[in-house]
């Protein structure tokens, strides 16, 4: 079923009339029945001479009618309409349409109506739809707009995810470039602190793995590597190997060097945090497998090996566990919680 | 957008409390937005402020005029009473007084600005710069900075924009001083570090191909740049262009000393330079930055 060009429902006794003066027919039990704004509004005593056309009471919304035929479809057993243009939802922020004019941020305005009609179902609904990758989501830099625009509404969960995803870009003027002009001062001053406090939670991770001592980290033995050996017999045949042990790290006596010196390369990554991206604790298992890989083939490291193939897998998942606790901790009591305090004031 | 309207109150009905100046042969009241009165003589106001000349003529041809022997005419101004007789201290032939902080003393600027009182505004300027200058410290240069471009004052926010710029100016740097300024005027104080360094980094490609060498004759180093200058004077003076927060004779001074300490041997005379050639090498270098800054101006974005 395409979606219609107007929405004009069987027996509809509401006439909503968007900001741009576009009528759509819809049922006062539906909108009741989804937000609790409305039904307050229809349990009023309507007035009688209040506005009609083709004798149906009308309501007038501020919003525009590309967003409003999305919320409405969302009403019905109806394919979702999907805005093609947002330009009259974002012309309040009309001097940085170059930044915000991108499907992820018109979802974010479609969310933030719901928030201010209180539809929570329809709120959740979008969120499934995004997580499904019906509805757009933010791609690459954009999550530093759609951070602005999620924290300016009140958007927790968009709010977090958008601060996620920055990790995963340079913080720098160069990178903002016009969007800075979105942010309040409140907002990057909030993003900053939350990029340092990960910077340093994952510093504090990183050391950790350098000197630890849980038994689940400690699972390497001392390096060495098989080595044709000396023949104090004469015996000439071949198959004579001596073992030949490597250095271990310096700063841990059960750390092979090659895993210490993938966690200090973090670790002197992190002091650039705000000029490069930030380490992704996701990418733990790749770098760690190719780092392992590099050693096994320089010196052919059988202990290693046997390690990697007897707990490896097991080491790697630990790994990534902490270092991704390491951000969650960061996203789940900082700026949010500190954020949800305040919303009331940014909210519009 | 301020008012005009003829109010039939003489002065005994006015609550004193309320009267926050009655200056001998005043001829009409400015009211404030907080209900202060200011009774003050117009020729003082229209003398200094087109704008307020416009809204005291516009009151005296009122038709209530006749009432005038009884009350006098009323101009209701949207500004506190306490901005506005901050204002008439430097209209009036009394004592000047400058408010007591930034905020308030940005807000007088503003004021004096919106009524289109030049002299009033140098005058404030002045004051100000005797008196209580912008602070050198970032986080109220900053402060100031945000102000300014709150205000629409271009001039304090250029001052200000320059005092920052003895400071490293990035996102991570700026951090919790973020606080004070919206998105809009930060974007603008980037902009203009951008255009500084581009301006600074031409006049200063300029100053060592041409200048810098006049300037250090005489000087033997063993490493000469291609602009034959000391290598260590020519990658300081390219420094500026990426960081203008280095221009200080301090990190001058420590770049000399690197080099004389690192590299300074064989036949290299700069460990002896003397504090004439010193000075006259900075001289022409403060000369070089100032002229590049003087280039440069700051865009008001009045977003706040």
């Amino acid at each position: 079923m395409s979606p219609p060009d107007t929405f004009d429902v069987p027996d509809a006794n509401l006439i909503i009339q968007s900001s741009d003066l576009v009528h759509l027919r819809v049922h006062k039990p539906v909108l009741a029945m989804a937000s609790p704004v409305f039904k307050d509004l229809f349990s009023l005593p309507q007035p009688s001479d209040g506005e009609s056309v083709d004798g149906l009471p009308m309501v007038q919304l501020s919003e525009d009618s590309d967003l409003l035929k999305t919320l409405v479809s969302m009403l019905y057993p109806l394919h979702p309409v999907i805005p093609k243009s947002y330009e009259k939802v974002l012309c309040l922020l009309a001097s940085f349409s170059a930044v915000v004019l991108n499907p992820c941020n018109k979802v974010l305005y479609l969310l933030a109506v719901c928030q201010k009609y209180e539809m929570a179902v329809v709120q959740s609904s979008i969120r499934d739809k995004v997580s499904q990758g019906i509805f757009p989501a933010p791609m690459g830099a954009e999550a530093f707009s759609a951070y602005v625009i999620a924290s300016g509404k009140g958007l927790i969960p968009e709010m977090e995810n958008a601060a996620r995803q920055t990790l995963d870009h340079p913080m720098t003027f160069e990178i903002l470039g016009e969007g800075l002009r979105l942010f309040e001062g409140w907002a990057l001053r909030d993003l900053t602190n939350f990029r340092k406090r990960y910077r340093g939670n994952l510093k504090s991770c990183l050391e950790s793995f350098l000197t630890i001592e849980e038994s689940q980290f400690n699972i390497w033995t001392s390096c060495a590597s098989y080595k044709s050996g000396y023949n104090p017999y004469g015996y000439s045949g071949s198959g004579l190997y001596s073992l030949s042990y490597l250095p271990m790290s310096n700063t841990n006596a059960s750390l092979p060097s090659w895993l210490a010196e993938l966690y200090q390369k973090h670790l002197h990554d992190s002091q650039e945090a705000f000029s490069k991206p930030l380490f992704d604790p996701r990418s733990i298992h790749g770098e760690y497998l190719s780092a392992l890989q590099a050693h096994i083939n320089s010196y052919s490291c059988v202990s290693c090996a046997k390690v990697h193939i007897q707990k490896g897998e097991m080491f790697c998942k630990d790994l990534e566990d902490r270092l991704m606790q390491a951000l969650n901790e960061v996203c789940t009591c900082s700026i949010f919680w500190r954020n949800c305090g305040s919303l009331s004031m940014h909210l519009s | 957008m301020s008012t005009v309207s003829f109010e039939a109150t003489s002065t005994t009905d006015e609550p004193l409390a309320n009267l926050l100046l009655d200056y001998p042969g005043a001829d009409i009241i400015l009211r404030s937005q907080d209900s202060h009165h200011l009774r003050v003589p117009k020729i003082f106001i229209i003398n200094n402020s087109p704008v307020l000349d416009e809204l005291v003529r516009g009151t005296l041809d009122f038709p209530g005029d006749a009432n005038a022997e009884v009350s006098l005419p009323v101009v209701r101004l949207p500004e506190s009473g306490n901005i506005l007789h901050y204002l008439l201290t430097f209209i009036l032939p009394i004592f000047p007084t400058i408010p007591p902080t930034h905020e308030e003393t940005m807000g007088l600027l503003s004021v004096a600005q919106k009524y289109g009182m030049e002299t009033v505004l140098v005058h404030i300027r002045g004051i100000i710069a005797r008196h209580n200058p912008l602070p050198t410290h970032l986080e109220p240069a900053l402060h100031i900075y945000a102000l300014a471009q709150k205000y629409g004052l271009r001039q304090e926010a250029l001052q200000s924009a320059r005092i920052i710029l003895k400071y490293s100016i990035t996102i991570e740097d700026l951090g919790d001083k973020l606080d004070v300024m919206p998105g809009a005027s930060l974007y603008e104080l980037w902009k203009y570090y951008e255009r500084v360094r581009t301006i600074l980094a031409l006049d200063l490609t300029e100053f060592r191909d041409s200048g810098a060498r006049g300037l250090l004759t005489g000087l033997r180093c063993t490493e000469l740049s291609s602009s034959q200058i000391p290598t260590w004077v020519d990658q300081y003076i390219v420094s500026l262009g990426n960081a203008p927060s280095l221009f200080d004779p301090l990190e001058f001074n420590i770049a000399m000393t690197r080099h004389i300490k690192n590299g300074g041997n064989g036949g290299c005379e700069c460990g002896s330079i003397s504090s004439q050639i010193i000075h006259e090498f900075w001289e022409a270098l403060v000369s070089v930055v100032n002229g590049s800054l003087e280039k440069v101006g700051v865009m008001i974005c009045r977003a706040a």
